[in-house]
């Protein structure tokens, strides 16, 4: 028996002294107290303080804290009541996926508890052990200063964030996340706080091969063992053909997985599923299945996958949903055994597996051979990118049960109707007996597009009718996940000597891994989301995507569109250098402008014929001038020290804001009985703020005030269906589609108050706060009167409304990030001093949370070009499996001087006139700081991560 | 995992506890950490966290005298804890870890990214270790060697010389990352003296080199370089926290900057 005083309370514990301190926590309802390395003691998640100093407490055994006082994130405020720490980060806008942020209110907390005005220092001293990928650490230092200004005079001094839009009580005002008190306070928020007492828990046995037949499994010894349930293998598991992306149906990728296979081709790569009645039993038994393997030879590179002879990943017969071109069955008459499985393309992706083509796809406008003929200077160069893991806090994770033949999953998720969908398949159950339950979602970024384990978890409760829970391991994040595409970037571009852009050639060439989810999309932004950026009138790209046997690539925030803008930025820069032009002039000359007709997307529209479209509001230029304005663009610094020399550089991005033509959201408005709001809305809120967005522009059309307004979303059994978040869809279509339903609600108010007041309702007008007043007559109804009346019994009834979005205009988002580099030359070493994010996001609803997803995105691309890399050995196995080696930025590498600033521009087509915010942010790290290495030291640094091993090798150091 | 833990109330107790499948636990950073092979193994730990008399940093003359289970956190805190060791504890860049992580323990763990060896052996260091044989006192690299040919002991107390320059260097991929190298260089009585842990290779006294210095040989950069580059004894091997040049080129580079810190110092080499 342990005992202990857990947040002033005395606790005593029939526990394993060799246990954790976390798992005793646990046992005391501290769920807030959670876990995203496996102990690794990296992340933070964990932290508490034990006697008053902060530890992680997954590295405290539970024996070694008798006596002890512990205390915990929960022991601060409630939702209901939060403290002023929780208050200045809810407030600071960093709680937004929220994972660690009890963590962080409690080290907040231990901070101002010890030292009521800590400096910026040793505010970054006190964080440095916590991991935050989200909104990054700058708005945790405007935390702090609200904090001690609180604490100091009551109130807060500090502007939070510039506000947009005097006309409106909402949007674009500074005002707290709707779901940030739940979140801070560690209240129940994630799948893995909904989890009943009697779940059984499912373990993965992976693949140690890169690809192999599995040509036995023997799970006899495994199924012997007391608690083991079910093991589901290849060979008891059903047959059917699917991906795992999120994507509109029919995707635009190859149906090419099954829930398991029996060829592997990753290591990693799901062998059998064992759920047992504990964790331990499933571990246990997962030990004891024999499994007879034929290895195959691989490929890890796109090199060698397009090798003449090379193995190849897939090599089944290969079927189409459409579109079957005439040559198929001499085609299929080539295929491998029945292990390989098939390939299903729904509509053609010019996709070849004989070759480990997954997809391809190829376009351009005017005559490129022309232009470079034209040019007086033409550069060509390749630039490699490498394979990165999004590490989201909250590790994927899925819960189901059974309730009345329903299956009932609650999902960590970014597309819970493309969850539905996919499990409805896998089931063989329609989409009614199926109810997914997005909770909370600690870190997406994209990962959690893919369905990468819902499929077999409900499958498994499916299969046992038991309760089971998934939750994959840090190492599982990396080896059997989805990562960023490595991609292999090849610009040639010309131009004139006064500074104009002759034409561009992309050709892009992308490793997909084993399978195919994202194949064509993800590396098509590489290119659709970057040359319309350039005014050029002869533009080509030809794009290949490799099947490999790496672990598995997919979405992830900014898709291909930080590869292509790396690569067509550095390029530019290149072509201004041997131009002898400098190379904001020639960004100034070349960009494009509100107006401009982008005849290049007519090839771009993920397997379909894009949209050609003119350019629409566009704060690029703005972005541009502003950004060089801040970091003196042109003026050479100079270091004290002669080892170091300092450089800038910057970049131009762009994203979309979702697929114009693809994209659907719907949301349902409803006045209820007390004139208050219920927003149901199919979106999916991922921490970004989405609900909030939704609350807002619900607030603003309707004039009722923001806490009378209740969002529900990301319920399929609640709401209406919603494509997802994904491709920066978020705001502008499940925003767009709340005005819907927003205004078909006002609408509905002002008739039936016309109708009660036996008035026209042209003569009525809502008024703030919910009410309805007649310019005719002055007579007020509030929403309750109206409501009351409306469902008595003599009333017309609930007032409800539906509203519904898709549109084929695009809002596009604009920026440029700016980078000033100092480079050791003698070691390499690479300081990025500062960092600017400027950006047009259209009205900024959450002003904020935009900053801090700028923060957050920015920091992440930084952590991508400088450190972030999965290596593989020569067997494919990742060797940097967990978060140490793994090399995430954290505090200690964000830039001392580090801005992001929103231009203001309203956007004709966005809700409020909105764009999409945050992936843009990933875009422009890699070009900027390439760029700016350049201008400090005359390299330039072609494959990223650009490590000091690899500048050293540029600089001719070392061979 | 471990199946029982053992709360020792002195270093006597601990070291009586002590069997061939148990293993001493101090902050629990490395040997609690999820993989680590710190303990790999044991059945039983033995927690040193409620020996007395084991935290304590005390001036002892000429020198210091810091008590193994003393925090990183706390020789960053201590106002009488030489710059250099505040220095390499501030290498581990987690606070949170830091708080934890103790200074026998990191010894102990015997790890090649090493945060406080390279500095340890720099400075000539000495151990107060608890052995079967009753209580020792070892210079740090004698520790090393007999720890890694199975001797069981148990660190009491590190005493580092006061007074004295001594300068570090590391590199890894980000503050949080293992380092690929961590160098460092002193002058103590004897002359300058220099050390590095190198990643997946070990922990290196540069004899040959600090001999070289002490004779007053006016070593250049390439010098250095070349000289790193040649040298024997360095198993280095490629891996993913780099190639053996990159690895053999940066103790170069390092060395001499090192020394030129310290000569610069004033203390002279």
């Amino acid at each position: 028996m342990i005992s202990c005083i857990i947040n002033g309370k005395k606790r005593s514990f029939d526990i394993e002294p060799t246990r954790r301190l976390r798992d005793m926590l646990l046992m005391n309802g501290n769920f807030a107290v959670r876990d995203s390395d496996d102990a690794e003691g990296f992340c933070g998640s964990d932290t508490v303080l034990l006697d008053g100093t902060p530890v992680f407490s997954n590295l405290v055994l539970a024996g070694e804290v008798e006596g002890c006082e512990i205390r915990t994130p929960d022991s601060l405020g409630n939702s209901m009541n939060l403290t002023v720490v929780q208050q200045a980060l809810v407030d600071a806008g960093v709680v937004q996926s929220a994972y660690n942020a009890p963590a962080a209110a409690l080290l907040m907390t231990w901070l101002f508890e010890n030292n009521p005005s800590p400096t910026r220092e040793e505010v970054k001293d006190v964080l440095s052990g916590i991991f935050i990928r989200d909104a990054g650490y700058e708005h945790y230092y405007l935390a702090a200063e609200l904090i001690k200004e609180k604490l100091a005079g009551g109130e807060y001094k500090t502007e939070i964030a510039p506000e947009f839009r005097p006309n409106l009580r909402a949007v674009g005002k500074v005002m707290p996340k709707i779901d940030a008190p739940q979140l801070v306070s560690g209240e129940r928020a994630f799948v893995e706080d909904y989890v009943d007492d009697d779940t059984c828990y499912m373990v993965v046995l992976r693949s140690p091969y890169a690809c192999a037949y599995v040509n036995k499994i023997d799970t006899s010894k495994a199924e012997a063992l007391p608690g083991v349930v079910k093991i589901i293998t290849a060979y008891n598991c059903p047959d059917v053909t699917y991906m795992s992306a999120g994507q509109g149906n029919p995707e635009p990728s190859p149906h090419d997985r099954k829930l398991l296979n029996k060829k592997v081709r990753h290591v990693g790569d799901r062998v059998a599923a064992v759920i047992a009645e504990t964790l331990e039993e499933a571990i246990r038994a997962r030990d004891l299945i024999e499994v007879e393997y034929e290895p195959l030879g691989a490929v890890f590179t796109v090199e060698e996958a397009m090798a003449e002879g090379a193995p190849l990943v897939h090599n089944g017969i290969v079927e189409y949903r459409a579109g079957a071109p005439d040559d198929l069955e001499e085609y299929n008459s080539k295929a491998g055994d029945e292990r390989e499985g098939k390939v299903v393309y729904q509509f053609p992706l010019h996709g070849d597996i004989r070759h480990n083509i997954a997809a391809a796809n190829h376009g351009f406008i005017g005559d490129v051979d022309k232009a470079f003929a034209e040019a007086d200077a033409v550069v060509e160069a390749t630039y490699q990118t490498s394979q990165i893991q999004h590490t989201p806090l909250e590790t994927h994770i899925c819960f189901s049960k059974l309730e009345n033949g329903r299956l009932i999953i609650y999902a960590s998720t970014q597309v819970p109707y493309h969850v539905r969908r996919i499990v409805s398949w896998v089931t063989g159950l329609s989409e009614n007996k199926i109810h997914v339950i997005k909770t909370r979602v600690g870190g997406g970024y994209g990962s959690k597009q893919d369905i990468l384990v819902e499929d077999l978890t409900a499958y498994a409760t499916f299969a046992t009718g038991r309760p089971v829970l998934y939750h994959n391991t840090r190492e599982e994040e990396f080896i059997a996940n989805s990562t960023r595409h490595p991609m292999r970037v090849h610009v040639k571009m010309g131009g004139k000597k006064d500074g104009s852009i002759t034409g561009i050639y992309l050709k892009v060439d992308a490793n997909t891994g084993p399978y195919g989810n994202h194949a064509l999309t993800v590396p098509m932004n590489s290119c659709s989301k970057t040359l319309p950026l350039f005014k050029c009138d002869n533009m080509k790209y030809d794009l290949t995507i490799y099947y490999t046997n790496t672990p598995p690539a997919g979405a992830y925030q900014g898709y291909g569109t930080p590869k292509g803008t790396y690569g067509l930025m550095m390029a530019m820069c290149e072509l201004a250098d041997k131009l002898g032009v400098d190379y904001k002039e020639m960004v100034l000359k070349n960009h494009v402008e509100e107006g401009y007709m982008l005849e290049i997307l007519k090839g771009l529209g993920e397997g379909r014929e894009g949209n050609v479209v003119p350019v629409g509001s566009c704060g690029l230029r703005e972005a541009v001038e502003k950004g060089c304005e801040m970091i003196e663009w042109g003026k050479r610094e100079e270091s004290d020290d002669p080892d170091w020399k300092i450089g800038k550089g910057f970049a131009m991005i762009m994203q979309g804001s979702g697929l114009p033509g693809l994209d659907h959201a719907n949301a349902i408005c409803k006045l209820e009985m007390d004139g208050s709001i219920i927003v149901t809305s199919g979106a999916a809120d991922i921490g970004t703020g989405l609900d909030t967005i939704i609350a807002k522009v619900t607030s603003d059309i309707l004039c009722i005030p923001i806490d009378k307004i209740t969002v529900i979303s990301g319920d399929t059994d609640s709401g209406a269906f919603d494509t997802g978040s994904y491709a920066s869809s978020g705001t502008f279509f499940s925003g767009n589609a709340a005005v819907v339903a927003a205004s078909n609600l006002r609408k509905k108010i002002i008739e039936e108050a016309a109708y009660q007041s036996c008035e026209d309702a042209e003569d009525f007008e809502l008024e703030w706060p919910g009410k309805v007043v007649s310019r005719k007559t002055g007579k007020v109804l509030t929403f309750y009167e109206i409501i009351h009346t409306s469902t008595s019994g003599t009333g017309r009834g609930h007032l409800i409304a539906p509203g519904s979005f898709t549109t084929a205009a695009s809002s596009v988002p604009y920026g440029a990030h700016f980078a000033q580099v100092a480079v050791n030359v003698r070691t390499g070493e690479i300081k990025v001093q500062k960092f600017y994010a400027i950006q047009d996001a259209g009205t900024p609803i959450n002003p904020e949370a935009a900053l801090c997803q700028m923060y957050g995105a920015s920091l992440k691309s930084i952590g991508h070009t400088l450190y972030e890399d999965m290596i593989l050995d020569k067997d494919g196995r990742c060797v940097n499996a967990n978060m140490t080696d793994y090399g995430v930025p954290m505090i200690s590498e964000q830039p001392d001087d580090f801005k992001a600033v929103l231009i203001d521009v309203n956007d004709d087509h966005g809700p409020f006139g909105a764009k999409s915010i945050s992936e843009i942010a990933c875009n422009g790290a890699a070009p900027a700081i390439g760029n700016a290495i350049h201008d400090a030291c005359g390299v330039w640094m072609r494959s990223w991560p650009m490590t000091p091993e690899k500048l050293l090798r540029e600089l001719g150091k070392i061979k | 995992m471990a199946t029982q833990l053992l709360m020792a109330k002195s270093p006597s107790e601990a070291m009586g506890l002590k069997t061939a499948d148990a293993a001493f636990l101090a902050g629990g950073t490395e040997v609690n950490r999820l993989g680590s092979e710190a303990a790999a193994g044991a059945e039983t730990l033995i927690s040193l966290k409620r020996c007395s008399g084991m935290d304590h940093i005390e001036k002892d003359g000429d020198n210091l005298r810091i008590g193994a289970m003393c925090t990183f956190q706390k020789l960053v805190e201590s106002d009488i804890v030489p710059a250099y060791m505040k220095e390499a504890a501030h290498f581990m860049a987690s606070r949170t870890k830091r708080n934890m992580a103790t200074v026998g323990g990191n010894i102990a763990a015997l790890r090649s990214d090493s945060y406080l060896l390279p500095t340890l052996f720099a400075v000539c260091a000495r151990l107060e270790v608890l052995t079967r044989e009753g209580q020792e006192n070892i210079c740090v690299n004698s520790f090393m060697e007999e720890a890694l040919s199975g001797k069981e002991m148990l660190i009491t107390e590190v005493i580092v010389p006061l007074g004295i320059k001594a300068v570090s260097k590391r590199y890894a991929n980000t503050a949080q990352s293992h380092a690929v190298l961590t160098m460092s260089a002193a002058v103590t009585e004897k002359g300058i003296t220099m050390a590095a842990a190198v990643k997946n290779s070990g922990i290196y006294r540069f004899r040959k080199l600090e001999e070289a210095l002490r004779s007053g040989e006016d070593m250049s950069e390439d010098d250095m370089i070349a000289f790193f580059r040649g040298a024997e004894g360095l198993s280095i091997s490629d891996d993913m926290f780099g190639s053996v040049e990159y690895k053999r080129y940066l103790l170069g580079v390092t060395a001499y900057d090192l020394s030129r810190k310290l000569a610069d110092s004033g203390k002279g080499v």
